[in-house]
């Protein structure tokens, strides 16, 4: 038979109440999300712009293999972008990310072109100051751009809606 | 209490399991979500794939620096067994290897009393929480060799604090084969049990021990004279220093002439990041942030308050427990302090050319353990008739040290969702990544690229990102 101490009870909780609840934390996050709701998240990216803002590559991926047009506007939610941005491309929202590589990616499936997608993501990018983009997008430089002239526009779309 | 008592479960015995399984419940759920990385798995996977298991194995007999064929079989092995459901079958071993080694924890520490049951919940806590562990669970290649190494050193315990047989021999010899030719730091399991035995452990006999340390020899001279495999050189990859990392050609220059002063340095520094958390791979970050950055996370400072008062703990324990010592009593919580304190010396001596937080998880599972048996002792001090005085402080104490050791836990499964994200992240770039590395991967090849890839993109898409500013609280 084992001799147990009789030890005082508020040391005895004090060592194992911290760990437990920690590993209880966890517990009702997994039984959460099990049930389809992760806790303190925004839930799954609904777009793929929301997605590329995110910086979630994968899941820009996985959305332009479901056929999703990443020149099409869709609406985000704030914690993507801004609480001033709510209409947006899925490559205005790459511009966002700052990563030339993601801009890049997008470039790859054919959805940039050489015209005025080209020029307005440029002109977005210059707005925002991410010189990798910029240079990425138009190595010849963006002269022509209006400072804030995209991002004020974009900002609009969320006043007309 | 007797070893016949310890033998016997009680409901806290139960109670335990119980716990632990919620512990694994959770790592896994997490686990589980990280596809197979693209860095160390694709190519290892390809490589593996590529040849027979004997011929795998033949060609790490003579590869230069490392001399690990039994983690190139094991690759292999799960390989095929998986049947080209690589996604379940590799992150499966993981989990399966997760709660082999909690099971092992628990056969360690056997938790009999409500006191042994707080100290086993904060030593488990420390298992997976401390940094050193981090490398066993966020990577793989895709077998992750260092978890295959722990799980050995905790079998070596286990084969060595149990009641004498003769198998237990002979399971000691072969376990320490297998581990020495998986990953260098296999060695470690010569340690373990010659460790117990000197703390006067006799589940493996004299007969064993010395069969070990034959094989000891045996694996030196194989490596060193038959097979000239070599030490990973100098030059061969950055390194922790000081404040900063230095380059290969860096190492050369500083240290080409007297290589001996890094060598110390890394064993040092191993040591005291075992205990303290701080330097990590040799590099002091959280104090150059304290001194010259004026920026100081919460993290560092929960990771450095865990550890500092969890070391301080081991070292109490060690002054109340010297007189037995010296005279050569040792109860089995001593063997398993033994351990540690023996581990924890010959892992940081075998990282002397180059350190890094998860070749000093060996170090740190047996922090775990000792950390358990001496937080059990210390709550037994706070027995119901000791002053106020004395419960208040032992209440503080444990209260700080069991939360720091929890948000360390937590910690590690905000970076194993963290790491899912990541890794998905990798392999939409994997072409990129395959043609850095100069490999050209035949038809087999790209279909298991193809097949990786829609594992991780696709067909296991990434979960929500967990946003807040409290997850900064518990990871950088």
């Amino acid at each position: 038979m084992i001799s147990e101490p009789r030890v005082s009870t508020p040391v005895l909780l004090a060592a194992a109440v911290p760990v437990c609840l920690a590993t209880l934390a966890i517990i009702v996050f997994v039984l959460f999300e099990m049930s389809g709701r992760t806790l303190s998240s925004e839930g799954p990216t609904r777009n793929l712009a929301e997605a590329a803002a995110m910086g979630s590559v994968s899941e820009v991926v996985r959305f332009l293999q479901a056929g999703e047009d990443p020149n099409r506007l869709v609406d985000v939610r704030p914690f993507a972008i801004s609480s001033g941005i709510h209409r947006v491309t899925g490559l205005e929202a790459a511009v966002w990310h700052r990563s030339a590589q993601l801009m890049q990616l997008l470039d790859r499936t054919g959805a940039i072109g050489n015209g005025e997608t080209r020029r307005r993501l440029t002109c977005l990018a210059v707005d925002l100051r991410v010189e990798e983009i910029v240079k990425y997008l138009a190595p010849d430089g963006a002269s022509w751009c209006v400072p804030g002239q995209m991002i004020a526009e974009i900002e609009a779309r969320a006043r007309d809606q | 209490m007797t070893e016949s008592d310890l033998d016997r479960p009680t409901r806290w015995t139960w109670l335990s399991y119980a716990y632990a399984t919620l512990v694994v419940v959770g790592v896994s759920y997490l686990l589980l979500d990280i596809p197979i990385q693209v860095s160390d798995s694709y190519g290892n996977l390809v490589a593996a794939s590529g040849r027979t298991l004997g011929a795998l194995v033949y060609d790490q007999f003579h590869a230069r620096g490392f001399l690990r064929p039994f983690l190139w079989a094991h690759i292999r092995i799960v390989y095929d067994l998986s049947g080209g459901d690589y996604y379940t079958w590799f992150r499966g071993w993981h989990v399966g290897q997760v709660s082999v080694l909690t099971i092992l924890f628990l056969r360690l520490v056997k938790p009999r009393t409500a006191t042994a049951f707080a100290g086993m919940a904060i030593g488990l806590a420390a298992l997976i929480g401390i940094h050193t562990f981090e490398g066993t669970i966020l990577e793989a290649f895709p077998i992750n060799a260092y978890m295959t190494i722990l799980i050995c050193c905790y079998l070596a315990a286990d084969l060595a604090l149990g009641r004498p047989a003769w198998w237990r021999d002979v399971a000691a010899a072969v376990l320490f084969a297998f581990a020495a030719l998986s990953v260098e730091s296999g060695l470690l399991i010569a340690v373990v049990l010659v460790a117990a035995y000197l703390a006067g452990a006799r589940g493996v006999s004299r007969w064993g021990i010395a069969a070990v340390v034959l094989l000891v020899a045996g694996y030196l001279a194989l490596r060193f004279a038959v097979l000239d495999v070599g030490t990973p050189s100098l030059s061969e990859r950055s390194s922790g220093f000081g404040f900063s990392v230095l380059e290969p050609d860096d190492l050369e220059r500083r240290f080409g002439q007297h290589p001996s002063v890094f060598y110390l340095y890394n064993v040092g520094t191993s040591i005291l990041s075992v205990l303290l958390s701080e330097p990590r791979a040799g590099v002091w970050g959280t104090t150059y942030n304290f001194l010259y950055r004026d920026e100081l996370s919460i993290p560092p400072v929960i990771n450095l308050t865990a550890s500092v008062l969890g070391t301080l703990v081991l070292i109490w324990y060690g002054w109340r427990r010297r007189a037995d010592w010296f005279a050569r009593r040792f109860t089995r919580d001593d063997q398993l302090v033994a351990i540690f304190v023996a581990v924890i010396l010959a892992n940081a001596a075998v990282s002397y050319t180059y350190t890094k937080d998860v070749i000093l998880s060996p170090a740190g599972i047996f922090y775990a353990t000792a950390l358990a048996v001496a937080v059990k002792s210390l709550i037994e001090t706070g027995a119901v008739t000791a002053s106020y005085a004395r419960i208040a402080v032992l209440t503080t104490v444990l209260v700080v040290l069991s939360g720091a050791w929890a948000a360390r836990a937590i910690g590690i499964h905000i970076a194993l969702r963290a790491t899912g994200a990541v890794v998905r992240n990798e392999w939409v770039y994997i072409d990129d990544w395959v043609a850095r590395q100069g490999i050209v991967p035949d038809a087999a090849g790209l279909a298991l690229k193809r097949q990786l890839q829609a594992d991780a993109i696709s067909k296991h898409p990434m979960r929500p990102i967990v946003l807040g500013e409290w997850v900064q609280w518990f990871r950088d």
